[in-house]
């Protein structure tokens, strides 16, 4: 007996197949994700940072100034960026992802020579000079001594390790041990570096601190881009450590938008040292709404000169804590009332 | 169309296509049995979870807490675990003992991130020799690269020259368990697999600073028995190391101040960010050797709002001199 198929028209096979095409998508999709499991670690690739990463690899050590052994990477350059920063440096992480840290280059390398012997790198890439100067500043070692092995305006060495900071980047190079061929070896892998780097930008002082002159301690300058002196309020704040006759006091100094946002910030600030147990004091103080107040035993005072607050930080005593705000109150004062 | 298909429809026809019929039909039958899934979607399927065992030992009054000053860390600990009862107070023959070592770093010992070696070295030597310990295994989760960690930090090649085996972490190894009471600790997963064949658990950690924490010592050195992105407890820190201590009994832990991390913790990076303190701890309670500890760097237990937390849930005494601890020298 004849039999007669009916033939599919093209149209349903064509929709058949698309059909079919994407129910193979759906299914892939849901399937290669099962095999992308993870733990705490989460694997990192240098092709985010390529420029960078090509020019960190590029920088050879083959042998040092003083003939040293050459140095070796021990692996890969791994790249981490403000997701999974914590799985490098841990407690530290919230701290570089507020100050603006957007990703981190970093190796270890070895003598060829002596296995005791090696080192590794951290390039921070923190967007601006500001916030590489904010992570530097606030991190600086006591025992810090300055580096002028290379054009950078802030840079230290301790016994082990080399720290500075270049544009928008932040630079850490630590030594496996105090050793003259490794410290070597790392001032020469620096100087390339910083030779290399394409930010060359310098983080600019403000002008008060500037004006502070040789009573303020060199290198004692800190920025914190949020929460200086423990209040949330203070962003983008500097902090400095003013010498004055025997004695050494913090100020502080903090831009704002305008006179009455400054204004704001002196009562929020006040307002904060109170509920956490200040107790204000009067004082004959010769500057317009500076407020005084005693911090366990420590002296707070603040003020604002226009659009600026600012103040001194847990001085010894009412007298000294009076001086130097006069002094600074001088210096942040217009020419014109000078 | 149809009526001309019905009509040329003859018996065997009908047949071969019922039975076409049927085996489809059984086929999808067999295999949505196989893959039929009895538990449905559940997340985290009950039968997953896991119970940490509980490693403590039974408490001697006045043997809770030793603090031993000296400057050689063999001779300190060897005198600290002694002034306890000795390691065969916590260690019995053919035990097996996990040692979990703070590797969370690719960092050298030089650097105190990490526990040093030579005292893990010891302990392991401890368990050997004296205890007569079946297997002595030294695990971490570290938050780099474990393989790298165990070799830069030397912990590696100091635990397998004194005896023990290093067990890296795997996928497989972790498993899902649940604090009862606990915040954060829910369905999460922990480093369960040395865990679950051990008799004994030894924490050993360095005296450090921490930027969240205030401090890192032998309660947050258990921090590193989690998995999954854990960083999201930095939000509430003190909560999850309180509940870290609640979780895990330990059988003793060491708590290294022979140098103690006073700045730039808990990575460290230079020398002078370290200071010699001379002193070790050892404890059944990482409470009360945490309440201790913090004074290596300059802080009071109530500084360490952790302590407390953990002291009002049971898990330990942050007032660590009513444990009357035992204080020693060694030259």
């Amino acid at each position: 007996m004849a039999q007669t198929r009916r033939k599919t028209p093209r149209h349903e096979s064509v929709i058949s197949l698309f059909l079919l095409a994407v129910l193979f998508i759906i299914g892939l999709s849901v399937v290669i994700p099962q095999f992308n499991l993870r733990t705490s670690r989460t694997v990192v690739s240098a092709g985010a940072a390529k420029t960078l990463d090509s020019l960190l690899d590029s920088i050879v050590l083959r042998r040092t100034p003083d003939g040293a052994a050459g140095f070796e990477p021990l692996s890969e350059i791994a790249v981490y960026n403000a997701e999974n920063l914590y799985e490098k440096i841990d407690g530290k992480a919230p701290f570089y992802v507020d100050s603006g840290f957007e990703k981190l280059l970093t190796n270890w390398l070895k003598s060829q020579q002596d296995d005791q012997l090696m080192f590794e790198f951290y390039v921070y890439d923190m967007a601006e000079p500001a916030n590489a100067f904010s992570v530097f500043s606030v991190q600086k070692r006591p025992d810090a001594s300055p580096l002028a092995l290379f054009e950078t305006n802030f840079g230290y060495r301790t016994e082990n390790a080399l720290l500075f900071v270049q544009g928008k980047y932040y630079i850490e190079l630590i030594g496996s041990a105090k050793s003259e061929p490794l410290f070597n070896a790392m001032t020469e892998f620096a100087k390339q570096l910083s030779a290399a780097l394409p930010d060359q930008r310098q983080f600019s002082m403000p002008e008060p601190l500037i004006a502070a002159g040789d009573n303020l301690i060199p290198g004692s300058i800190k920025f914190y881009t949020g929460n200086a002196l423990g209040f949330d309020g203070f962003d983008n704040t500097f902090t400095a450590v003013y010498k004055i006759d025997s004695s050494n006091v913090t100020i502080f100094l903090s831009d704002r938008p305008d006179e009455s946002s400054a204004e704001q910030l002196v009562r929020d600030y006040c307002k904060f040292l109170i509920d956490t147990g200040a107790e204000e004091k009067s004082a004959d103080i010769d500057i317009d709404k500076a407020r005084m107040l005693d911090f366990y035993g420590t002296i707070e005072l603040v003020f604002n000169n226009g659009p600026v607050v600012a103040g001194i930080h847990e001085a010894d005593d009412i007298e000294t804590a009076v001086k130097v705000a006069r002094l600074l109150n001088d210096i942040l004062k217009p020419d014109t009332e000078k | 169309m149809n009526e001309q298909n019905d009509r040329k429809l003859n018996r065997r026809r009908f047949l071969a296509r019922a039975a076409k019929a049927g085996l489809s039909i059984a086929a999808a039958g067999i295999i949505a049995k196989t893959l039929y899934d009895k538990q449905g979607p559940s997340a985290q399927p009950p039968s997953e979870l896991v119970t940490i065992p509980d490693f403590s030992v039974p408490a001697m009054p006045g043997r809770t807490i030793s603090i031993v000053k000296g400057r050689d860390r063999v001779k300190t600990i060897d005198k600290a675990i002694d002034l306890l009862g000795g390691i065969e107070r916590f260690v019995k023959p053919d035990d097996t003992v996990v040692i979990k070592p703070n590797v969370a770093f690719t960092s050298v010992p030089a650097l105190g991130a990490t526990t040093n070696p030579e005292l893990v070295a010891e302990v392991i030597r401890l368990c050997y020799s004296r205890a007569q310990a079946k297997q002595v295994y030294v695990t971490d989760n570290p938050i780099n690269n474990p393989s790298s960690c165990f070799t830069i930090s030397r912990i590696g090649k100091a635990a397998t020259s004194a005896g023990a085996k290093v067990i890296l972490p795997r996928v497989s190894f972790f498993k899902l368990t649940t604090l009862e009471g606990g915040k954060y600790i829910e369905n999460w997963p922990v480093l369960y697999q040395p865990l679950a064949k051990a008799d004994k658990l030894i924490g050993i950690a360095p005296v450090k600073s921490h930027s969240r924490a205030a401090a890192s010592m032998s309660m947050k050195n258990f921090y590193g028995l989690l998995g999954g992105r854990r960083n999201i407890f930095h939000q509430d820190i003190n909560t999850i190391i309180a509940e870290l201590v609640m979780l895990i009994k330990p059988t003793l832990v060491i708590l290294d101040g022979t140098e103690t991390m006073v700045t730039n913790g808990p990575t460290g990076g230079s020398f002078s960010d370290l200071k010699r303190t001379d002193t070790i701890i050892a404890s059944c309670d990482a409470v009360a050797a945490d309440s201790f500890g913090c004074s290596l760097l300059g802080l009071k237990p109530a500084d360490l709002p952790y302590l407390a937390k953990a002291q009002s849930a049971g898990a330990g005494t942050a007032d660590y001199q009513s444990l009357k601890p035992i204080i020693a020298n060694v030259t």
